[in-house]
């Protein structure tokens, strides 16, 4: 079943993160790693994706350069910064807390 | 070390100047390729699957343009950053550079403090007397409306009040204000005497002043016998209430009427200027308002919208036309609107403009010190500047870094600046005349810090550019050839003579300004007031109509207390008088002499008062012809007036005043009774020491009819000539009064030698502090001829060592060099001749008893600016004549 980026609950940027600190990629790869990883529950919206890595980018979570892709052209790869690193940390504890606790609910031993 | 994305992308920025558009683009066409792939490689046909790919992105072009925004927002941070980064660099190596050398980095702070401290210190107060708007709501629309006669303001009557309120479409509101003294009791302690206005109910919202406490008055109380309500002052219900909130509800007894206290007004009502500690309704009775030729009501207005000032005015002068011949007694003639504030400030603004104008020069004249000495600490780090040019600095980036010397030197002394002004702000508010509107609301606010920082970046500016200009254009070779000479040393010589003749100039014209002034002063000091001002000790009395409401027993009071001060031991002589010399506050009124025809345009404007028997004696105000009041003149007998000599010039020119006579105040029988002249006495000043004096015009006070006591307020001044200091008789006269009237306490005591100095007051301080700036600039010029002169010394060592080597006596060259130094003064005192003797013309109302042209202060202030500079000349090439020939010839 399909889940569409709005309904990830602001975790696309964590999500982002993730991917990236396994190294860098562009854009499209990132798409493909969090389809595949999530056994296609998971189908990013190409209209939220972009507009997060740049935001991420302004921030300075993440950051570009122009290097060879599969098709022998250019794309822009971006990879993780320190900071990126911490965000990440952060945003996954607070992703824990946050499943825990509804877990705790809707789901009683 | 930067981090690899930024020296990425500050190579590609160097390599490819691509677009952040243009990469958006990329990056979302590169994408839709890889999903088309995906799709086909799925089976689907291309053109499909590129729809779907493209679909994928919602709408792309809105997608495209988010991130380009986004991305562009990103590089304009980048550049900020880099921005502030370089410089924070440049700051840091500036702050080492000035570090090292700490001679010049003090001097020329302190220039520049002084210069910005001074101009920060005066704008504070420019803005706060005369910049800042009133503190009503929509202050520009605020007006006075003066009844006008023969150009001369006055108060209104108020059957023109109700008039011009009846038929007036130019203004949303018109209210009256009419001032008022008050006895007032509270409680068992003593009465006093205090100011109030009478005001009408929508006087307050109409100006929109609010309540401190309680509320203003309704309409039903604006009507008599509803009206025993009062509004206090804040600074009043502050001062003798202590702030009481309970005050509402109480209360007082005002001229022995009981009123209620119903509110409190905020302090804003003061900037009306009343001083009023008391407001009450002003409750018109229906005598009132038929009247319309007795009037002391201030109309206050505010225009409606669109109208304009001049609009207004005409509609009023039609008005006026009208009214003149429907209403008795051409009171109502004429009407002139002013705004509010600049009746307010009026006076001010040009005083303080000027003021602010000669620190400014103060200012330029610190700038360009700082320019000298840093063209000087150029000159001798060419050496520098040539090798971090050899090595690849562009010019521009030595000159950013030059300016931001300059800006974190302009930086320090606009810091040690603002201490200054805030004790230079102090400093003025302590000494300033204490007329001067808002002027204990200056202070270091917001606009004025703001103001101090303009002036720091626009200083850093004025001083910083033409020397970093130079400073970066070294000539390479010459400069780090040894001895570094190259043709700019020059040029940049005959840049800092043209500074010097600049700080000459301006230093000149504040000079001038200073020296026409203190001759002013000077001048002025020397008026004879026309009367002995020491010794004198006055004070102001009024009796309240309540206890006095007959004219004998006003007549009779004032009379026994001249008798009893008189009888004081060290008493001379005493009198009492409505109107005393100085403080310029005389009543006027239009008479018409005897034999002449009715018509206006034979009416002489007196300045006329009441005066019992003893006021030119205890003045010591000569008596020229004639005599003075005496006992014959009492009620009843034929009414004697006494009149002044300018008074009889313009009345009577060539004729024996005595005997002739003019139609006095009206005697109640609808006629006027006619007053025969039998003294005329010496001119003495009634306002102030600059006008010329008036005609004047005295009545006998036990003859004057009770109108015009009315109009006077049932009060006079006690004068009294006292042997020893007659301040040091005050509880004796005080204690003479309370024999007559143990209730009545006295007002505005003062000699009349302190109110002599309170008028002259504001021009000394004009004089006081033009003079400081000027010295100020002087200083600071002398200075910076001292420097050019000494750099001069230093430069030509060399060239010195030659001449003398070469045979020439030390006198010759100490001329060389002195004629070095005086070379740009002299060109700076041309110009600035020039340019004072145009600029002068804006002392034109500061100045009395000189041109503003006047040849004395234009020969001798150039004279001691030469003289001064000669001196800080002539002091460096002294050492010029020390060099060593052998030595100076080696370097």
């Amino acid at each position: 079943m399909a889940v569409a980026a709005k309904d990830l609950h602001g975790t696309l940027d964590a999500l982002i993160l993730k991917t990236l600190s396994w190294g860098p990629r562009h854009g499209y790869a990132i798409a493909r790693w969090l389809e595949d990883t999530s056994a296609d529950e998971l189908v990013i919206e190409e209209g939220s994706l972009y507009p997060a890595l740049y935001r991420m980018e302004r921030k300075g979570w993440i950051e570009a350069e122009w290097g060879e892709s599969e098709l022998g052209r250019k794309a822009k790869l971006y990879h993780l910064t320190t900071v990126g690193r911490k965000q990440l940390r952060a945003e996954t504890e607070e992703w824990a807390r946050f499943a825990g606790a509804v877990s705790r609910i809707l789901l009683p031993a | 070390m930067p981090r690899p994305g930024t020296f990425g992308r500050q190579l590609r920025s160097l390599l490819w100047k691509a677009s952040v558009a243009d990469e958006v683009d990329a990056e979302l066409a590169f994408h839709v390729e890889m999903r088309t792939r995906e799709y086909i490689a799925r089976g689907l046909d291309p053109e499909l699957a590129r729809a779907k790919a493209v679909g994928r992105f919602g709408d792309l072009k809105r997608v495209n343009d988010t991130c380009r925004r986004i991305g562009e927002g990103r590089e304009r941070d980048m550049r900020r950053a880099e921005w502030i980064h370089e410089f924070v660099q440049d700051a840091r190596y500036a702050l080492r550079q000035l570090a090292r050398m700490p001679g010049f980095t003090a001097v020329s702070a302190l220039t520049l403090a002084i210069g910005i401290g001074a101009t920060t210190a005066i704008f504070s107060i420019v803005n706060a007397v005369v910049l800042r708007p009133l503190p009503f709501p929509e202050p520009d629309r605020l007006v006075r409306v003066y009844s006008n006669r023969r150009g001369a303001d006055g108060s209104s009557s108020a059957a023109a009040f109700l008039a011009w309120r009846e038929r007036s479409h130019s203004f949303s509101q018109l209210v009256p204000a009419e001032y008022r003294n008050f006895t007032l009791v509270t409680g068992d302690r003593p009465a006093e005497q205090v100011t109030g206005e009478r005001v009408s109910a929508d006087f307050f919202p109409a100006l929109g002043i609010g309540m401190r406490l309680g509320r203003p008055f309704s309409k039903d109380e604006d009507q008599p016998g509803r009206d025993n309500v009062v509004v206090l002052s804040e600074r009043f219900w502050k001062s003798r209430f202590n702030g009481d909130s309970a005050i509402i509800g109480r209360s007082v007894r005002l001229n022995a009427v009981e009123h209620v206290v119903i509110g409190v007004v905020s302090s804003k009502a003061d900037v009306l200027g009343a001083d009023a500690s008391v407001w009450v309704p002003i409750a018109f009775t229906a005598a009132e308002r038929a009247d319309s030729r007795k009037g002391y009501l201030d109309v206050f207005a505010r225009l409606a919208p669109g109208v304009s000032v001049a609009q207004a005015q005409s509609e009023m002068s039609a008005i006026a036309k009208r009214l003149e011949t429907e209403l008795e007694d051409n009171r109502a003639n004429g009407v002139r609107i002013a705004s509010l504030m600049e009746v307010y400030v009026g006076s001010y603004r040009s005083r303080l403009l000027i003021l602010l104008g000669a620190v400014g020069f103060v200012l330029l004249i610190a700038c360009v010190n700082v320019a000298n000495l840093l063209l000087a600490r150029g000159a001798a780090r060419g050496k520098e500047i040539s090798i971090r040019a050899a090595l690849g600095a562009g010019r521009g980036r030595v000159l950013r870094q030059l300016l931001s010397e300059s800006v974190v030197l302009a930086g320090i002394g606009g810091v040690l600046g603002l201490i200054f002004a805030f004790w230079g702000v102090r400093a003025l508010k302590g000494l300033a005349p204490n007329d001067v509107p808002r002027l204990d609301e200056a202070g270091l606010d917001l606009v004025t810090v703001a103001f101090a920082l303009g002036a720091t970046a626009l200083s850093s500016i004025v001083f910083g550019i033409v020397p970093a200009l130079r400073t970066a254009r070294p000539d390479l070779q010459g400069a780090l050839r040894e001895g570094g000479r190259g043709s700019s040393l020059v040029a940049r010589d005959r840049v800092r003579q043209l500074l010097v003749a600049a700080e000459v100039a301006l230093s000149l014209m504040l000079l001038v300004g200073a020296g026409l002034l203190i001759r002013s002063g000077i001048i002025l000091q020397r008026v004879e007031p026309g009367f002995d001002t020491a010794h004198v000790f006055s004070a102001w009395l009024a009796l309240p109509p309540a206890q006095y409401e007959s004219l004998e027993s006003v007549r009779a009071a004032y009379d026994r207390i001249v008798t009893e001060v008189r009888a004081v031991p060290g008493v001379q002589s005493a009198a009492g008088v409505t109107v005393i010399p100085i403080t310029g506050l005389s009543a006027q009124s239009n008479f018409i002499p005897e034999g002449r025809a009715d018509d206006p345009a034979n009416a002489i404007s007196f300045n006329f008062r009441l005066a019992t028997p003893g006021v030119f004696q205890t003045l010591r105000i000569p008596i020229k012809q004639g005599r003075d009041f005496d006992d014959r003149d009492v009620a009843g007998s034929p009414c004697v007036i006494i009149v002044n000599e300018a008074a009889a010039k313009t009345t009577w020119p060539n004729e024996n005043p005595i005997g002739k006579r003019i139609p006095g105040p009206r005697d109640g029988g609808g006629g006027r009774t006619p007053c025969s002249v039998v003294g005329v006495v010496g001119d003495a000043h009634d306002d102030g020491l600059r006008e010329a004096v008036r005609p004047q015009l005295y009545f006998a006070s036990a003859q004057a009819p009770g109108a015009l006591w009315f109009a006077m307020q049932r009060s006079m001044f006690i004068l009294a000539r006292t042997t020893g200091d007659p301040r040091a008789m005050t509880k004796q006269l005080q204690a003479a009064v309370a024999r007559v009237d143990p209730a009545l306490p006295m007002f505005d005591i003062r000699t009349m030698d302190e109110r002599i100095s309170a008028s002259l007051a504001t021009g000394k301080f004009n004089t006081l502090l033009l003079t400081a700036l000027g010295g100020i600039g002087l200083l600071l010029a002398a200075v910076g001829i001292y420097g050019v002169v000494a750099y001069f010394v230093t430069q030509r060592t060399g060239e010195i060592g030659l001449r003398m080597a070469l045979g020439a006596t030390p006198g010759r060259v100490l001329r060389l060099v002195v004629g070095q130094g005086m070379r740009p003064v002299v060109l700076g005192i041309v110009v600035g001749v020039g340019l004072a003797g145009a600029a002068s013309r804006l002392l034109a109302s500061l100045v009395f008893g000189v041109g503003t042209r006047d040849p004395l202060t234009f020969l001798a202030v150039p004279a001691m600016l030469g003289l001064v500079a000669l001196a800080a000349s002539v002091l460096p090439a002294r050492r010029a004549i020390r060099v060593d020939p052998t030595k100076a010839l080696q370097s």
